[in-house]
């Protein structure tokens, strides 16, 4: 008797609990803060909801990019390649991939967890700390599309679904940069 | 016995007064019924308020507000920008400037934007229907506020046309 009753107050919490996580994913708001340390102080905060990126991404999808493929190096890396690498990348375990350190910078591309985590550092005349935190669900998503396609509804709706969480920090002499997503509104 | 003479009855209305009063009752229920439907269309339109405040010493104050179904029916009347060669651009663009405003008018409300620096402070907020743009400045204050159902009118009638100079 006591298990019957267990069961079904858990699938009570369930029922109950559903509507409300589902509500939390509709106001989801991503957020921008530009905080400029020049003579004029200026400051940025953008407050964008989630629901509205989504309606928008179709079209972004649709659109042919003139720019299809993007310079690393001496080679042009098309949405192909970026998808072959990705790929691999995805299949292999966690850990440190790529590293470049020199005198005043240095670049780590990790995998940790379901994040890719890029972190670029750059000291000397200029001090920058840079951090990009992209979901794994994300750029699978991104890269959904097919040729030179990237499905940027895929990448929004899995960005949706995978909730509140840090995505840009960047610290340097001039700025502070941050883009994060939560379910405040104001995102204070 | 004599019959009684109906001192109270009311005279009779002769035939030119009956199409009178008929033609008076249905002139009226027209007047009202169109009274209503333009109220009820302009309150569903929106109305899109503009004060400006000058700061200056002799400055002036203007508020203004605007029926959108008056600029959504003069909208036809107004020329289109001449974008030159940035309208090949601006078209690929504008389907998801369109899908922005469609998106608009579901979206949560809110503070959107917010800039401050020493001298001047903007805010852009949804708040109900109607999208809000405030501007503090040293100089004046602006506050702007156009309901969000209009914005797709007036993108679709400023739409660029590719391949084409627009005037």
């Amino acid at each position: 008797m006591n298990h019957k009753r267990t069961v079904v107050s858990a699938l009570l919490t369930l029922a109950l609990a559903a509507p409300l996580s589902l509500a939390g994913t509709d106001s989801l708001w991503i957020h921008v803060r530009v905080q400029d340390h020049g003579p004029k102080s200026e400051r940025v905060n953008v407050n964008i909801p989630v629901s509205m990126i989504e309606t928008m991404a179709p079209m972004l999808s649709e659109m042919e990019f003139d720019t299809g493929s993007m310079k690393v190096g001496k080679d042009d890396l098309d949405a192909v390649k970026l998808r072959e690498m990705w790929k691999a990348l995805r299949n292999a375990e966690e850990g440190e991939y790529v590293t470049i350190d020199s005198v005043d910078q240095s670049v780590r591309v990790m995998k940790s967890g379901d994040l890719l985590l890029v972190k670029a550092k750059e000291t000397g005349a200029k001090n920058s700390d840079v951090t990009v935190k992209l979901p794994l669900s994300v750029v699978d998503a991104l890269l959904s599309g097919e040729g030179d396609q990237l499905n940027f509804t895929a990448a929004i709706k899995a960005l949706k679904a995978r909730g509140a969480g840090e995505l840009v920090n960047v610290n340097d002499d001039d700025s502070v940069v941050r883009i994060w997503i939560d379910d405040s509104n104001s995102g204070q | 016995m004599t019959p009684i003479a109906d001192s109270n009855r009311a005279p009779r209305m002769g035939n030119a007064a009956k199409v009178f009063l008929t033609l008076t009752i249905i002139f009226a229920a027209v007047v009202v019924a169109s009274t209503l439907a333009i109220g009820a269309v302009t309150y569903r339109a929106g109305i899109a308020r503009i004060s400006v405040h000058d700061k200056s010493a002799d400055g002036v104050r203007i508020s203004l507000g605007v029926p959108m179904i008056l600029l959504e029916a003069t909208l036809p009347l107004m020329p289109r920008p001449d974008m030159g060669p940035a309208s090949e651009e601006a078209a690929r663009w504008w389907p998801v400037l369109e899908a922005a405003c469609v998106g608009l008018e579901d979206a949560p409300e809110g503070v959107y934007v917010e800039v401050d620096d020493d001298d001047d402070h903007v805010r852009i907020a949804k708040e109900g229907s109607s999208f809000v743009i405030d501007v503090d400045s040293d100089d004046a204050t602006i506050h702007v506020s156009v309901p969000v159902r209009s914005f797709q009118a007036v993108l679709r009638h400023f739409e660029p046309r590719r391949g084409r100079a627009i005037v």
